[in-house]
């Protein structure tokens, strides 16, 4: 396997699409899919069609700096698909976890609280619970024993992720939306947003500013076999903040830090800030159906 | 009564000339006075339909206290300064934090106390108004302490509600003490509702044209509808619901039955969490899907802005004094009571110590209300509280319990004192905040409660501002733009959603209109006939019964196949009071004045006080019998109700011009009297009787078509046919002078819907009239009389048709809408 921390080339084409039973009259969306640049990634292209067209689309930054559009569409339709398409130089350098060790888990959240590097509003926002990321009793015992406040800084970001990993089942459709903490801490299965879920409520129990992270991995297929197209799906992992190294991304899912095959759309508290499309339809439909295509490729081999 | 040394307001009269005028008027009124003008209070609560809502969802009178509140000129002018002042305050600071966010990097506001309250909505938090100000409305909670100074206990930035409610206060206590009233020098309240309406028109994007304001509402059962609609009358803005709205083209747009209008401008009584499905809470029903992007592109103000909510925050307290040095350069005018933010360590500590004797609040206020009186509270109820603080301080505040002053107050037994608070209100506009001179004073419901809320069963009380000697030139009347009196001239936009409501209003008044005149001659009959057998009175009756059930559509009625009936025939009576006063029939004269008194006040704000006095008095007519139970006397309520009934169609026709909303009122009207003939008729005339029964239901029937005096005339004049039955139903249907007639009542009401036409509508309509047209009555009862009633059901199914396209044509909802959102799945590896 190449270094996972040199410098890549990526496509992604990411496309969604809904149909309904009826003809849905009007569409209001936000699409969440524009990638943000940032230290590891640079955008070089980037296009994004909507079928039908829409009668309104408003690009505006949000309060985290992402990139969200506001979409109107009056045209009567059965079928909404949204295609994005962005190239990216894509390169992550590689964490020192040990250097963080100088800090335990405690006395990170009490030198932060401090730290003029992280605006006082950005603090809080990473720090307090949000829709998705309720630090119920449940969720404090679990982050309690997960990363206790006298563990070294970075033995506990990399326990976390690893714990989650081992201790939780991935598995489609065993979690929806509007699932709820407590319940994954019972079923011990979920997807992605789930686990990154998590993750970010054990940091906030201890008192450590997390976000969520809403982007994309380039999925290697086992060996021997070649790579599905379309397979893919967006992918979600978490980000917490640290004295000094500032912000370090890990993947709960996948039992790593991010590195060079990471590709991110965009942060914020939860799923709920940069969910990649979501809307309003008015319809007399009861009945959509929604598929979802993401393939990534790497260019530059 | 409440005990303890506080601070008394009637008392505190005997310091000022005024004072001791008021106070010897209260003395000479004695307590026989007294108790008349609290009965005149609430007579005319019910007259002007003042209403507040009951947790149930019902609305309730709004209650009163007959004495006013009296505040001399010069301590108004320092509580004036005090209250600009904090709204400037809050003002500055909110701008910050949608803009540099100084007060949060300098560490003058901790921003855990922002970002953790529910106000601080995340994507509204970048949408700014036009201009400096991102307060234009504020109202300011008031308690009176020991010492008589005024010291505020909590602030209202989300949607200020109470303006409306101490203007119909003003309105009911300036004239059940207009004597007094008059003899004193006040301010005027109504100046302030042209200040704010052109503090909202300062608030609108860059137009050329009038700006359009619409008042959000939540809809006609929200806890202060009454309030939403006097302020949009006194503004001259129309209510909108969430369905009157919609986003095209990235711009809000108002439904009315002609066309989408332009919205500049969006004063909302929604909580901002509920504006919009899209950005917001996506479970709503209230809001517009795409209003955030909308003020966000600038394309629409929305006042109060989205984030203003964040400023109801009791934790704010304990660093106003600091901001207000730093942001305004100013100490703090008002004080309020000691205050803590228990995510402040040192607070904490002090608040967990000090839990018994403080009165302690979440920062946001959430769905329901959590106020913990600590000396109220049980050892039990003190740990939990005590738990949830610790585990989420940053979610408390505390207050040190302040024992407002007491106000009198008129009660059967004399004058009682219980403790007072006040709510001020104030609006930005040219630069600085103008406070409604006086204010919503609200005074405890009962002895023992130290939470004074109307829904807590608070009396309103009106707020007395003495005039200041020396007058500078007064703001508003010397300034007022004369674009403002021209967009009131454009009103009023009337929605789909209120045309509809007023259509009912329409229809339900004429279906309790007759319903009262059949119940009157039918139980006429009863009274006559029920003791004979077999005479031509008593088969008249039975009709007469029959038709009464079928017309109103009452199951199991009088007819012969609803099983039961004779036994009811025997003893009609109890029907028959069913039918005029239970409101749980449907059908009944009560059911239908009911469901006209709710159809009325989902458009209360474009229907005259008149209307609501005379629909009150009628519930209070029908309430009053029902007391009585079977001593009740049917025709005395049936006639009062159907006078009641007039009275509004006489309003309607003499004192509303000839806009839209006469209109739709008007089209109900008339066509529910077209189907209610046609069906009466079918259900009277259309069956075979002796010659003398025959003449008697003919009668009867003209009685309740009102006709009888003119079929009098006119067989008497011998004009028209020599057939009574035919003569009756040309006059009924044909007659094209007679305003009861169905033909008659059909032109009414294509020219009512003349100013939008429908041509399909008119089509049906003119078919109806033209198969009348050519009838001739008399052939009916020569030889077909089944034919009469195949026409009358015949007639009666398009009418029904034609009511299902004026609905569809004029009152259209907008589809269902719902959310959808993609969840985030990893594909293929793992």
């Amino acid at each position: 396997m190449s270094d996972l921390h040199d410098r890549r080339q990526y496509r992604v084409l990411h496309r969604t699409a809904y149909t309904y039973d009826l003809p849905v009259t009007s569409s209001y969306g936000r699409a969440c899919l524009r990638p943000r640049p940032q230290h590891s990634q640079t955008l070089l292209e980037h296009t994004l069609t909507i079928d039908p067209v829409p009668q309104v689309t408003d690009e505006t930054r949000d309060l985290f700096g992402n990139f969200t559009h506001y979409l109107e569409i009056h045209t009567e339709h059965e079928r909404f698909e949204v295609v994005k398409e962005s190239v990216l130089d894509v390169q992550w350098p590689e964490v020192d976890l040990d250097a963080l060790d100088e800090h335990t888990v405690g006395g990170a959240a009490a030198v932060l609280r401090q730290d003029a590097s992280l605006d006082p509003m950005e603090h809080a926002l990473y720090t307090l619970p949000s829709a998705h990321v309720q630090l119920s009793e449940e969720v404090r015992r679990f982050a309690e024993t997960a990363i206790p406040a006298g563990r070294p800084l970075g033995e506990a970001i990399a326990s976390l992720y690893h714990q989650i990993y081992t201790d939780f089942t991935y598995t489609k459709g065993a979690t929806t939306v509007n699932s709820t903490l407590p319940e994954l801490l019972t079923t011990k299965a979920g997807v992605c947003q789930d686990f990154a879920h998590l993750a970010v409520a054990c940091f906030r129990a201890a008192g450590l500013p997390a976000r969520y992270v809403s982007g994309y991995i380039e999925t290697t297929p086992p060996s021997g076999r070649p790579k599905l197209a379309g397979s893919g799906a967006t992918h979600a992992w978490v980000s917490v903040f640290t004295p000094g190294a500032g912000w370090v991304d890990l993947d709960p899912t996948n039992d790593h830090l991010a590195d060079s095959r990471y590709i991110v759309t965009a942060w914020g508290r939860d799923f709920r800030d940069v969910s990649p499309l979501r809307g309003v339809i008015f319809t007399d439909a009861t009945k959509s159906s929604l598929s979802v295509g993401v393939e990534v490729t790497r260019l530059d081999q | 009564m409440q005990e303890g040394g506080g601070f008394d307001e009637l008392s505190r009269l005997s310091a000022s000339a005024r004072g001791r005028t008021l106070s010897a008027e209260i003395d000479a009124m004695g307590h026989h006075g007294l108790r008349a003008r609290r009965r005149d209070v609430r007579r005319m609560v019910l007259d002007d339909g003042v209403t507040y809502g009951a947790p149930d969802g019902t609305q309730v009178p709004w209650k009163v206290d007959p004495l006013p509140i009296l505040i001399e000129s010069t301590e108004w002018e320092r509580l004036e300064a005090g209250l600009t002042q904090r709204a400037r305050l809050l003002d500055a600071i909110l701008v910050d934090l949608l803009t540099e966010r100084r007060t949060l990097r300098e560490r003058l506001l901790p921003a855990e106390l922002v970002v953790g309250h529910e106000g601080f909505l995340v994507p509204a938090a970048r949408v700014l108004l036009p201009g400096s100000r991102q307060l234009p409305m504020v109202a300011t909670d008031l308690a009176r302490t020991a010492d008589g100074s005024w010291c505020v206990m909590s602030d209202q930035t989300q949607s200020p509600s109470g303006a409306g409610y101490a203007m119909a206060t003003r309105r009911i206590v300036s004239r059940a003490l207009d004597h007094i009233y008059r003899s004193l020098p006040l301010r005027r309240l109504r100046p302030f509702f042209d200040v704010m309406q052109m503090g909202l028109l300062q608030a609108a994007p860059p137009t050329d044209t009038v700006p359009q304001v619409v008042l959000l509402t939540p809809g006609p059962e929200s806890e202060t509808a009454y309030d939403q609609a006097l302020l949009s009358t006194l503004l001259g803005h129309p209510l909108a619901q969430s369905d009157d709205l919609l986003m095209r083209d990235g711009k809000l747009w108002l439904r009315t039955t002609g066309r989408l209008h332009h919205v500049d401008i969006v004063q909302r009584r929604v909580d901002a969490a509920w504006c919009d499905s899209l950005d917001l809470r996506t479970d709503s029903r209230l809001g517009v899907p795409g209003l955030v992007a909308a003020a966000a592109r600038g394309s629409v103000s929305v006042v109060n802005p989205f984030t203003a909510g964040v400023l109801e925050n009791p934790g704010l307290f304990p660093y106003l004094p600091g901001i207000a040095r730093a942001l305004l350069g100013e100490e703090l005018v008002l004080p309020s009571p000691d205050a803590w933010w228990c995510g402040d360590a040192t607070s904490l500590d002090h608040v967990l110590g000090h839990l018994d004797k403080l009165v302690v609040r979440p920062i946001s206020r959430g769905v329901v209300t959590e106020t913990y009186m600590g000396p109220e509270l049980d050892g039990a109820t003190l740990g939990t509280l005590r738990r949830r603080i610790t585990e989420e301080p940053w979610r408390w505040a505390a207050q040190e319990i302040v024992q407002p002053s007491t106000a009198p107050i008129v009660t059967t037994t004399g004058l009682v004192s219980r403790p007072m608070v006040l709510r001020t209100f104030a609006v930005a506009y040219d630069g600085d905040y103008h406070v409604l001179p006086g204010g919503m004073a609200r005074v405890a419901g009962s002895d023992d409660s130290l939470v004074i809320t109307n829904r807590a069963g608070a009396l309103a009380k009106d707020v007395w501002v003495v005039e200041a000697e020396t007058l500078g030139p007064p703001l508003v009347l010397s300034s007022a733009p004369t674009r403002s009196r021209r967009q009131q001239t454009v009103l009023p936009r009337l929605t789909p959603r209120g045309a509809g409501s007023l259509y009912w209003t329409g229809r339900y008044s004429e279906r309790a209109q007759s319903t009262a005149r059949l119940l009157n001659v039918v139980e006429n009959l009863v009274e006559d006939n029920l003791t004979r057998t077999d005479t031509p009175g008593r088969t008249a009756m039975v009709a007469m019964l029959v038709a009464l059930s079928e017309v109103t559509t009452v199951r199991p009625g009088f007819a012969s196949a609803d099983p039961g009936s004779a036994e009811r025939r025997a003893n009609p009576l109890p029907l028959l009071r069913a039918l005029l006063l239970d409101p749980d029939l449907r059908g009944s004269l009560a059911h239908n004045a009911l469901r006209m008194t709710r159809a009325a006040q989902e458009v209360r704000e474009v229907l005259s006080l008149d209307t609501f006095g005379i629909l009150n008095r009628l519930q209070t007519t029908l309430v009053e019998a029902r007391a009585l139970g079977d001593e009740v006397h049917i025709q005395d309520v049936a006639s009062h109700a159907m006078e009641a009934c007039l009275a509004l169609s006489g309003l309607a026709s003499e004192s509303l011009i000839r806009d839209s909303i006469w209109a739709f009122l008007e089209a109900g009207r008339r066509m529910e009297r077209a189907q209610l003939t046609v069906r009466l008729l079918r259900n009277t005339l259309a069956a075979e009787r002796s010659p003398v029964a025959e003449a008697l239901v003919t009668e009867a029937v003209l009685r309740v078509g009102d006709s009888l005096i003119t079929y009098r005339r006119r067989m008497a004049a011998g004009v028209g046919s020599a057939i009574p039955a035919g003569e009756a139903v040309h006059l009924l249907v044909t007659d094209e002078t007679n305003p009861r007639s169905v033909v008659y009542s059909l032109r009414r009401l294509i020219e009512a819907l003349a100013e939008t036409p429908d041509p399909v509508i008119e089509g049906a309509v003119n078919a109806i009239v033209d198969r009348l047209g050519t009838i001739d009555t008399d052939e009916f009862f020569l030889t077909r009389r089944v034919a009469l009633f195949d026409l009358m059901a015949d007639v009666e199914t398009d009418l029904r048709g034609v009511s299902e396209l004026i609905e569809a044509a004029y009152f259209e909802q907008q589809q269902a809408s719902r959310s959808f959102s993609v969840p985030e799945i990893q594909g293929g590896w793992r």
